[in-house]
């Protein structure tokens, strides 16, 4: 029962990551070969997955948000959208385990990834590389140490943030039809 | 959702009534067809002391505010650039 910032995220999201793929791909096949430009494009796509993966879970808890609104009456609509808008962590920070958590729980769960999938202790792993990649990438700062920047690690982490994000959605699923008594959004 | 439903999709930039809310907002992102049903999701600004506020509202929440309706001045602030990534601070 997917949600539309789940479809969007399989559908928009995923195909252009898919396309920086092969880009990057392309880069390291190059006779002769331009390591400067291999090194951009793979500090670029750690930039877009990132990007992509943060676009996913502000999607996923504004569409949650918006469903838990439309349930109160017309005239406290605004004032609980502008509760649930304010000082989200996702619309500044990075899509770590931290802010995720922080807004996640903003409905009244604790957020638990580890408990409904047996991968993803180690997709968090990843979550966490992938975003100390992003901010050395976005501020040209020290590489991290401990992992390599390199196309088969960014294909790695892209399927764990494509396994986090289906266990997101499935957490909100379940979390909010508990709340509302009712499926959240259509099957 | 109540309200009047926007017949055009809105642009960032456009200036927009709020229903209910008696209050008058700049759109700072089209955050697509987030809402239940599948309508249309914008940020709005909206001018409020002690500082703006942002709020994610659905397409019927909010009326296009044209030159022929407008009887007040633009709110006094610029829209926020719309990105994923605006003021991104690590960690």
């Amino acid at each position: 029962m997917p949600s539309a910032s789940w479809l969007r995220w399989q559908n928009e999201r995923m195909p252009r990551l898919a396309e920086v793929d092969g880009q990057c791909a392309a880069s390291l096949v190059l006779a002769p070969p331009l390591p400067n430009l291999v090194d951009e494009n793979l500090r670029g796509y750690v930039l877009l997955l990132s990007a992509h993966f943060q676009g996913f879970c502000r999607d996923l808890y504004t569409e949650s948000a918006l469903v838990v609104a439309s349930k109160v009456r017309p005239s406290l609509r605004l004032l609980i959208q502008a509760q649930f808008t304010a000082h989200l962590k996702l619309d500044h920070g990075n899509p770590n385990l931290q802010n995720l958590k922080a807004d996640c729980e903003r409905f009244g769960f604790l957020l638990n990834l580890p408990a409904v999938d047996p991968l993803n202790p180690a997709r968090l792993t990843d979550l966490d590389h992938l975003n100390k990649w992003r901010n050395a990438a976005a501020h040209h700062a020290t590489t991290p140490t401990g992992t390599l920047l390199s196309l088969a690690a960014l294909r790695g982490w892209r399927n764990s943030c494509d396994g986090v994000a289906k266990s997101l959605d499935a957490i909100m699923y379940t979390e909010l039809r508990r709340i509302l008594k009712r499926a959240p959004w259509a099957p | 959702m109540a309200g009047r439903k926007a017949t055009v999709p809105l642009k960032v930039g456009d200036r927009v009534k709020l229903h209910y809310y008696g209050k008058r907002g700049r759109v700072v992102e089209l955050r697509g067809p987030l809402g239940p049903g599948g309508k249309l999701v914008y940020r709005v600004i909206v001018s409020r002391k002690p500082r703006p506020v942002y709020i994610d509202l659905t397409e019927d929440q909010v009326v296009l505010i044209t030159p022929a309706n407008s009887s007040v001045k633009s709110p006094q602030f610029e829209p926020r650039e719309n990105g994923e990534h605006v003021g991104h601070a690590p960690g």
